[in-house]
C-alpha cells in the first residue's frame, strides 16, 4: 500500500527536490514495486523537463508508472510506453512511442529482469540518437541483460548511497542534463529506492 | 444524478481517519464510474501508488464496451496500463441474488457494481465505486468501499497531487457527476478555492467537443 511508514504526509513535507533521504522515504510512500503521458500542475521545481521511462516488462510497468506520477510533482514530463509494447516480439518501435523518444531530453531504463525486445529498442535508439540513457539495474540482474548501455547503475541493497553518488558524478559531467539536473537526479534516485523496495518486499 | 456522498466523509477530520484506518488492500476492483472519472482526469496511472493491482471485471469491461466510442480512452487505458487486470472468476449466483435485492429490478442496470462487490468481497479486495447501491452493497459486505473524490483526496494528501480542483472541474467537465458537497469539503481541507454552484453547472453543459460519458 502506498504508505509503508505507516504515517501519511503533508503534500507541502514531500515536496522537496534533491534531498537523498527525503527522496527515499517518499519512495516508500509511494509502494513497494516502485503510463501515458500526465502533465504537472502547479509551480514544478523544474519544469518542462522531458523523460523517458523505459522499462524491461509489462510486470515493471507499476514502477514506471509511479515514478511518472512522482515526476509530474516535480514538474517534469514523463512518457512511459504502454504495457502492450512489451507483448511485441519484433523490435520496432511503434510511431507514437518513437515520436516520444525523440521528444524526450532523458531516457531513464528501469531493468529489473530480461529487457524485452521493445525495452531493448527504446535504449538502443536513446545511445544512437545522443540521449541522455540513465539504466539502473536490480541487483541480481544477469549482466548480459544490460552490459552495452555503459554506464549502468547496478542498486546495491547493501548501501544504495553507493548507487546514488555514482549517478551524481555521472550527471555531473553531462551537458544535456544542464536544465533540470536536480529534477533528473530526484527522479533516478526514487528508481533506486523503488527497485530497492520492490526486491526486498515483494518478491 | 449525484453519487453518494463518501460515507468516510462523516468522520471527524480525514487526517484522524487515515492513521486510524489505512486501505488495507494493496488490490482494489474498480467499477465502471470511477474508472471512467479517473479516466477524465488523466489520474489512471497515478492510482499505481495506491494500489499494486487494480481489477477490472468482466461486467465492467462489458459496460465500457457497450459504449465503446465514448470510453474509447477508459477501454484502451486498462489495455496499456498492466496493473490493470481482467478478472473473469466470481460467483454469478451472487451477482443475481444481490441484483434481485434491488427494489427497481431494472435489467441491466446496476450489474458492474454487483459484480465489483462481490468480486471484492471473494477476494478481500477494497472495492471503487461511486453509486450509492454499489456502496450500500459493500457496506454489507464488509468490503473497505471508496469513491473518486476520495482516491483524489489521497494522492493529494500524500503528495502525489499539488491541486485538488482543477482534477475535479476536469471530470465535472467531462460529464462526472461528483457531488459538489463532498468535493468542496476535500477542498476546504487543503485550503483550495471551493467550486461554485455556478462553476459546477458551467462545467456540466456539454461542449461540442467533449467526451460523453458512460
Amino acid at each position: 500500500m502506498g504508505n509503508l511508514l505507516g504515517a501519511t504526509c503533508k503534500p507541502e513535507r514531500a515536496i522537496i527536490a534533491g534531498e537523498p533521504e527525503t527522496l527515499r522515504q517518499r519512495a516508500h510512500h509511494c509502494g513497494r514495486n516502485g503510463a501515458r503521458l500526465i502533465s504537472c500542475v502547479g509551480s514544478p521545481v523544474e519544469a518542462g523537463v522531458r523523460v523517458f521511462i523505459s522499462y524491461s516488462t509489462a510486470l515493471d510497468q507499476i514502477i514506471a508508472l509511479r515514478l511518472q506520477t512522482i515526476a509530474a510533482v516535480y514538474g517534469m514530463t514523463v512518457y512511459v510506453p504502454p504495457a502492450n509494447t512489451r507483448r511485441y516480439a519484433a523490435p520496432q518501435l511503434a510511431p507514437e512511442v518513437l515520436s516520444e523518444l525523440n521528444q524526450a531530453e532523458v531516457v531513464l531504463a528501469v531493468i529489473t529482469q530480461q529487457p524485452t525486445a521493445s525495452a531493448l529498442s527504446e535504449m538502443n535508439h536513446a545511445v544512437q540518437t545522443g540521449r541522455l540513457l540513465i539504466p539502473i539495474v536490480s541487483p541480481g540482474v544477469p549482466l548480459e541483460y544490460y552490459s552495452q548501455f555503459q554506464p549502468y547503475f547496478v542498486v546495491n541493497p547493501a548501501d544504495p548511497s553507493t548507487t546514488e553518488q555514482e549517478i551524481v558524478q555521472y550527471l555531473a559531467g553531462k551537458q544535456q542534463a544542464e536544465r533540470g539536473k536536480t529534477a533528473i537526479f530526484a527522479l533516478a534516485i526514487f528508481a533506486v529506492a523503488l527497485l530497492l523496495l520492490g526486491g526486498s518486499d515483494s518478491k | 444524478m449525484q453519487a453518494d456522498p463518501d460515507p468516510s466523509l462523516s468522520t471527524p477530520t480525514p487526517t484522524q481517519r487515515d492513521a486510524t484506518q489505512p486501505v488495507k488492500s494493496t488490490t482494489a476492483t474498480i467499477d465502471t464510474s470511477v474508472l471512467c472519472s479517473l479516466q477524465s482526469a488523466q489520474l489512471l496511472g497515478a492510482i499505481s501508488v495506491l494500489f499494486d493491482r487494480v481489477l477490472v471485471p468482466q461486467r465492467v469491461r462489458k459496460e465500457l464496451s457497450a459504449r465503446a466510442e465514448s470510453n474509447r480512452a477508459a477501454l484502451s487505458a486498462i489495455q496499456e496500463f498492466a496493473f490493470f487486470e481482467h478478472c473473469d472468476e466470481f460467483d454469478a449466483s451472487l451477482v443475481r441474488w444481490l441484483l434481485d435485492t434491488r427494489q427497481n429490478l431494472k435489467q441491466g442496470r446496476d450489474e458492474g457494481e454487483a459484480e465489483a462487490v462481490i468480486q471484492a468481497a471473494e477476494r478481500s479486495t477494497v472495492v471503487l465505486v461511486d453509486d450509492p447501491l454499489g456502496r450500500k452493497w459493500a457496506k454489507s459486505h464488509a468490503v473497505e468501499c471508496h469513491g473518486t473524490i476520495w482516491l483524489c483526496r489521497e494522492l493529494r494528501f500524500r503528495g502525489y497531487l499539488r491541486e485538488l480542483r482543477l482534477y475535479f472541474l476536469r471530470m465535472v467537465s467531462h460529464g462526472r457527476r461528483l457531488p459538489l458537497e463532498d468535493m468542496n469539503r476535500y477542498l476546504t481541507e487543503f485550503d483550495e478555492a471551493l467550486i461554485t454552484q455556478q462553476e459546477y453547472e458551467s462545467a456540466l453543459t456539454p461542449k461540442p467537443d467533449s467526451d460523453s460519458v458512460y
